[in-house]
């Protein structure tokens, strides 16, 4: 229904309607909800006059300030720079109905109504995993999800997540990691829809959160897409992210949890996901930890359990491998191959929590001076970096 | 009647001589000091007429005059009442001056006559023209370093006794055998933590500043009080330029024979700058880091001292040596010292352990309490890691102060046959001369530049300690890849560790 209204209207977009209903998503207190609500409306110029008059109260139930607000914003917003900063930025700009607009997030009924890229336009994503989890990630959560992010690109399978940090950062890295071991990054264009990196942010795309992540939001929109549902300039804000979660949500086939608390954000998530008839896999853990309680409760309730990457396969209804028992995925998939047979062993040690060198050099019992020249290896591929003088995994930084 | 008697006074840790010429002559009965004295100094007119009287000889009942010569440089302390005391009986024709030529006497007199023993005996005597010295008994000790045939008396009738030859001096006191330290601290009662021993190891062989950060109990403080355990005893002209230092802040307390152990200074984290770094309105007293020449100053919490205390050691650091000015006098003290620092990761110390309560903002803030500069003279700095239960139970016993201290000193012969005590002190040529980077060593520290990591300094200074630690597994100087990384490794940068980050 909201597609076919979308693709009759697509057409009749003049350029000034476009760059009006883009500004739109610029406006203050206007989300999701509002926006599709006013997209329902002819005449997106008409729309913006009428917001500046402050007539739309009612059917977009606005308290006082709140329209004033708009107004006051709208009144002076220049609604072709807009659309021209966004170019200049090198950033993508759909509307929902055009025909550049990604299908696979078309026919989602709470489809973004304009959506910003950067990277690799969006192609057919499918098949596809979300993978999501707890910012809090312990050593074993930010593993996993190193591991299988890794893993399913190299299985031709696409990897979203959130590009937050703990479990989000972790599978993209082992993505990313695996994407720059096969040496397919200068294609990314063609390639896209086989095993591609897509990050959903809740901000602006000229904006990095957390900062922490930069390395990897630069590496995710050389090699893959970013894509965000609010303009540049769009700060990142709490309520943000619940609602950034359903395009995670859409944009999957299978999402898998990796650690969360009992009432996590990936909560939000997994229940986008249901609504959505997606699959959803939970990564157990111990019953001891506090975040892996909402995987362990989604298990009970008869969630399937995401042991290894073969579940994952079986749930896309792929054939499994059958090798990914022996958790040398990883290894298995060419991030490592350049390295010195004493960094992959140092490698095998570290933890994603930081380690001090103490207990490296006790683990993998070599001296400090060949510790020490295998961990800046590591260092330099980007898979370890030195936190206050110890060292933690990481893929990219 | 006019008597002259040689002595000597101090100012920061050098002596000065002084002669002592004291007049008596008809006129108002009284005693004036003349020459600059300070309050100490002055007050000797009491002391000294006391201490005559208690002795049974006469005080003149005339006018006496005491000029301290050179009189343009200020003098302070009472080491100067013997002197006095003796010129006043000379002048009143109660000793004769002939028995005092050639000698020179020092020491404090209380009002029964006694003769205490004053601070800075050693730098005092070692300026002395005079051939044969007299000091209080309880400071020959000291004062046999300096002049080997000084005489030790104990009260002023018999050193006057002595003077006239009508009694023989007074036999020394037996000096004390030195107890053997029964509880010696010794390096293998560190458990574990090979990182931490390896790097003070390396400080100590090199002579390399060191900063420790790690969480309370993490044994920062212990491993620092060993450091002297690893160091060579102190030789030669340096031994008599430690002891002097310890002398005049009246450290050495009689004590016979030169320092030998390398001095370890551990002052507290309220310490004023004055306190550090020496001064003081009259006598330039030597500060913690001239009293940790030769040795080790052990900088507690560094992040408790105020930033103006911390900034004022960039200068000695640098220099080896403290220029002191005052508006009356100005001193160059001698401060090469090794600084051994240690800091908690956060005010509640347990930043990165999981237990830690600070706020984000606080974690930031202490951590930024130590400037960049003073951060940059660090050529080490290490995470002290808690030891484990198993390390600290084990039964595995580590390696040995006297062990590794061997190490150490083969390190140290080979700095001095560069020409330097230790490597630390080696200018950047003389590092490129005795090194040669080998293998992938090079793309290393080019790597670590273009990355942001180390500065050009930093680049020299990696090596310079890469250098230590090949020349502690005796290499020929030919720094590899492990070298160069471990090296930089050493040298980790304090960043703040926030209360979600554990390990």
């Amino acid at each position: 229904m909201t597609g076919q209204q979308s693709d009759c209207r697509a057409d009749s977009l003049t350029p000034d309607q476009r760059a009006h209903l883009v500004a739109m998503t610029a406006l203050p207190f206007i989300g999701p909800a509002r926006l599709r609500c006013l997209h329902e409306r002819p005449d997106p110029t008409a729309t913006w006059q009428a917001l500046l008059r402050r007539r739309l109260d009612a059917v977009l139930q606005l308290r006082e300030p709140e329209s004033a607000a708009i107004a006051a914003a709208a009144a002076e917003f220049d609604v072709f720079d807009h659309l021209e900063r966004h170019a200049a930025g090198a950033i993508r700009v759909d509307v929902l109905g055009e025909p550049g607009y990604p299908e696979v997030l078309a026919a989602d009924h709470e489809a973004p109504i304009v959506l910003f890229t950067r990277g690799a336009p969006l192609g057919s994503v499918s098949p596809s995993v979300g993978i999501v989890g707890t910012r809090d990630a312990t050593g074993y959560g930010r593993s996993f999800a190193f591991d299988l992010g890794a893993a399913l690109i190299a299985n031709g399978v696409s990897v979203i997540s959130g590009l937050a940090l703990g479990i989000d950062a972790a599978a993209h890295s082992g993505a990313i990691g695996t994407l720059g071991a096969r040496g397919d990054s200068a294609s990314a264009t063609d390639r896209i829809g086989v095993g591609s990196v897509i990050g959903v942010v809740g901000c602006g795309l000229d904006r990095v959160y957390p900062a922490r992540n930069r390395a990897l939001h630069h590496a995710v929109i050389e090699r893959g897409s970013l894509i965000s549902e609010v303009p540049i300039g769009t700060v990142p804000a709490r309520w943000r992210f619940p609602a950034r979660n359903r395009i995670i949500a859409a944009l999957s086939d299978v999402l898998v949890v990796v650690e969360s608390a009992a009432a996590g954000g990936s909560m939000i998530t997994v229940d986008e996901a249901t609504t959505r008839s997606r699959t959803v896999l939970a990564v157990p853990g111990p019953v001891t930890s506090s975040t892996s309680d909402g995987t362990n409760q989604l298990l009970a309730d008869g969630c399937g359990p995401c042991r290894h990457l073969d579940d994952v396969l079986t749930a896309l209804d792929l054939s499994p491998t059958g090798a990914a028992r022996d958790g040398s995925v990883v290894a298995a998939c060419g991030v490592t191959s350049r390295l010195s047979p004493v960094a992959r062993e140092v490698l095998a040690g570290l933890e994603w929590t930081p380690t001090p060198l103490d207990r490296l050099a006790i683990a993998t019992g070599r001296s400090f001076g060949e510790l020490c020249a295998a961990l800046d290896e590591l260092v330099v591929a980007g898979l370890a970096r030195s936190v206050g003088g110890r060292f933690e995994r990481t893929a990219l930084r | 009647m006019l008597a002259s008697v040689q002595s000597s006074s101090v100012i920061g840790v050098s002596g000065t001589a002084v002669g002592v010429e004291v007049h008596v002559s008809n006129g108002l009965p009284g005693l004036t000091v003349v020459g600059l004295p300070d309050a100490a100094c002055r007050e000797a007119r009491d002391r000294v007429r006391a201490a005559i009287l208690s002795s049974k000889f006469e005080w003149p009942l005339q006018r006496i005059t005491v000029n301290l010569a050179p009189s343009g440089v200020r003098k302070s302390g009472a080491g100067l009442d013997v002197a006095i005391a003796l010129g006043v009986l000379a002048a009143s024709e109660q000793l004769t001056p002939a028995c005092m030529a050639d000698t020179a006497f020092i020491g404090e007199l209380g009002l029964d006559g006694s003769i205490r023993s004053v601070p800075g005996l050693v730098p005092m005597l070692s300026v002395l023209q005079a051939t044969r010295a007299v000091v209080p008994a309880a400071g020959l000790g000291e004062a046999l370093v300096a002049a080997p045939d000084a005489r030790g008396v104990r009260h002023l009738r018999e050193l006057v006794e002595a003077l006239e030859g009508r009694a023989p001096w007074p036999a020394p006191d037996p000096i004390p055998v030195p107890v053997a330290d029964a509880d010696r601290i010794d390096l293998s009662e560190i458990r574990g933590q090979p990182w931490a021993r390896r790097a003070l190891e390396v400080a100590a062989a090199g002579g390399h500043h060191l900063l420790m950060f790690g969480p309370p109990g993490s044994g920062k403080t212990m491993l620092a009080e060993r450091l002297p355990t690893l160091l060579a005893p102190l030789e030669g002209p340096l031994a008599l330029e430690v002891t002097a230092v310890h002398s005049a802040a009246g450290e050495r307390a009689g004590r016979p024979g030169l320092v030998r152990r390398p001095p370890f200074r551990h002052p507290h984290h309220s310490a004023s700058a004055i306190a550090l770094i020496g001064g003081g309105s009259h006598q330039l007293r030597p500060g913690e880091v001239s009293l940790a020449h030769g040795g080790v100053l052990f900088l507690d919490e560094l992040g408790e001292f105020p930033a103006t205390v911390l900034d004022a050691l960039r200068q000695p650091l640098e220099d080896g040596c403290v220029r002191i000015s005052r508006a009356h006098a100005s001193a160059t003290l001698p401060a090469r010292f090794q600084l051994i620092a240690a800091m908690n990761p956060c005010p509640c110390g347990f930043a990165g352990y999981g237990r830690c309560r600070c706020t984000f903002a606080s974690v930031s803030r202490y951590t930024r309490r130590v400037s960049g500069p003073l951060l940059d003279r660090f050529d080490l700095r290490i995470s002290v890691e808690p030891p484990s239960a198993i390390e600290l139970f084990g039964a595995e016993s580590a390696e040995s102060s006297e062990v590794i201290a061997e190490r150490i000193a083969s390190v140290r012969r080979r700095a001095v046959t560069r020409g330097v005590r230790a490597n630390n002190e080696l200018s950047a040529s003389a590092v490129e001369r005795h090194s040669e980077l080998v293998g992938s060593a090079r793309e290393l520290l080019a790597d670590a530049v273009s990355s942001g990591r180390l500065s050009a300094r930093g680049v020299r200074r990696v090596r310079t300690v890469a250098l230590t630690i090949d020349d502690l597994a005796g290499g020929d100087g030919r720094l590899g890849p492990d070298r160069v990384a471990e090296a930089m490794q050493m040298r980790a940068d304090v960043v703040p560790l926030y209360p979600t980050m554990t390990a």
